[in-house]
């Protein structure tokens, strides 16, 4: 029964990693070859705030609570896992990880600025709502009466389908 | 991480604990007054005020208003009252006043909200106020205090008007001749469960919140007796049940309100049958 429970294990570990490395890899590449240094480099990074630990319910509360008080936070590292969105605005684009509530009706969002900046759109970012983990330091500014939260220096860890 | 790790993870955010105590002190008033307001037949005037407080937070919203607490509480309150006096009107009766009440409330809240609305998530921001997915998780220390006092304000007039209570429960008729002033004890706990009902919308949501209400009282019901062992196992019932359902809510990514509500279901019967065991039901 073991070695059947294992066989199963092996096969669907080798079907995920199969999945992982087709089309995700031909979008992602450029960000790989760029982040995957400062990866390792950083992999001992401290995080002080690691969203993707939690729960959807405690992550959409976390994120509430740093946009909402977002000095409590600034400086901070942070790493998110959710869902990429990008919006040009008056000539700029903006890039962002959003994540939706227990009952999918509200959603928070965090913008990243990626730190390479000689990345470009589209070809080198993950297409709209791809499940992305990114790092960054939380920051944020102010626009008109709007306050927006940032992570800058941002990092894409990882972009699944 | 195992679980209890990941709960003492959990808890190092301020915001869990707000919504543990709060949590626990709303369902700890709603099922104070829940036993009450089951006997005296008005288990649904908690749905009805709620849908009022709903329409006020839409006047609010339309009205930009920062904090729209004081407006949400003056206007449910003062709909309770107003409850209360046409439920006295033979004109129309009181689950008609409530329904024409709590249905006005909610349809005109979302006109509001729909026309006049500057947010660009009408429905989000409905769906939050109606099921109150995460809101209890994003509560100010502003909010706890107001919980703590609320609390405090309950149980303090539950405690000091406990036989007034409990005669107007059981019998107003009786009560009314023996010089007790039923409509004032009618009228103080109608305003007593709107403000619950105010505070208990960011647990539950606005649509839920009538389980707060009748579910611990019932399942009491079914086990024990007297008013005041009821009422007490209604209060365990109903903070177990709370605590429970955040605490599942936050670990397996569930929405707060309907996974308490669910809570309290499993209870219900878990006591439905426990009472068929020992004979009460």
């Amino acid at each position: 029964m073991k070695e059947v429970i294992a066989a199963l294990v092996l096969a669907a570990a080798a079907l995920s990693l199969t999945a992982c490395g087709s089309d995700s890899n031909k979008n992602s590449t450029a960000i790989e070859k760029t982040t995957s240094a400062v990866r390792e480099a950083a992999a001992d990074d401290k995080i002080d705030v690691d969203l993707t630990a939690m729960s959807s319910t405690m992550i959409y509360s976390k994120v509430f609570n740093m946009v909402t008080t977002p000095s409590d936070y600034k400086g901070q590292m942070v790493r998110m896992r959710w869902n990429f969105s990008t919006v040009e605005d008056e000539g700029e684009r903006y890039y962002a990880c959003i994540i939706a509530d227990a009952t999918a009706c509200c959603s928070q969002g965090i913008e990243f600025e990626l730190s390479d900046k000689s990345l470009k759109y589209p070809k080198d970012y993950p297409k709209a709502d791809e499940e992305i983990t990114v790092k960054g330091e939380f920051d944020y500014y102010k626009r008109d009466v709007y306050t927006y939260c940032v992570l800058r220096n941002a990092e894409l860890e990882a972009i699944s389908k | 991480m195992n679980i209890f790790e990941t709960l003492a993870f959990y808890f190092e955010n301020q915001f869990v604990w707000n919504a543990v105590i709060v949590g626990v002190l709303i369902a700890f008033c709603s099922s104070l007054l829940g036993v009450t307001l089951v006997l005296k037949r008005f288990s649904f005037i908690g749905d009805g005020l709620s849908h009022v407080a709903f329409g006020a937070i839409a006047i609010a919203s339309v009205l930009k208003l920062t904090n729209n607490m004081p407006l949400v509480l003056v206007v449910t309150v003062l709909c309770a009252v107003l409850l209360l006096r046409t439920g006295q009107n033979t004109k129309i009766k009181g689950d008609a006043a409530v329904a024409m009440i709590s249905v006005g409330a909610l349809a005109i809240g979302y006109l509001l909200m729909n026309v006049f609305s500057a947010s660009s998530n009408i429905s989000g921001d409905v769906c939050s106020t109606l099921f109150g997915s995460t809101s209890i998780l994003t509560l100010t220390e502003t909010d706890v205090w107001m919980s703590a006092i609320l609390a405090l304000i309950v149980l303090a007039a539950f405690i000091f008007f406990y036989n007034k209570i409990f005669a107007v429960t059981f019998d107003e008729s009786f009560s009314k001749t023996t010089g007790t002033h039923v409509e004032l004890y009618n009228l103080l706990i109608a305003v007593i469960i709107a403000l619950v009902i105010v505070f208990a919308m960011n647990l539950v949501g606005s649509l839920l919140i009538s389980a707060l209400v009748i579910f611990p009282a019932l399942s009491a019901m079914r086990v024990f007796k007297s008013f005041k062992s009821v009422t007490i196992c209604s209060v365990v019932i109903s903070v177990v049940c709370s605590l429970s359902g955040i605490l599942i809510s936050i670990l397996a990514g569930t929405p707060v309100g309907s996974t308490i509500v669910a809570v309290d279901i499993v209870v219900f019967f878990a006591f439905f049958l426990a009472g068929k065991i020992g004979g009460r039901s």
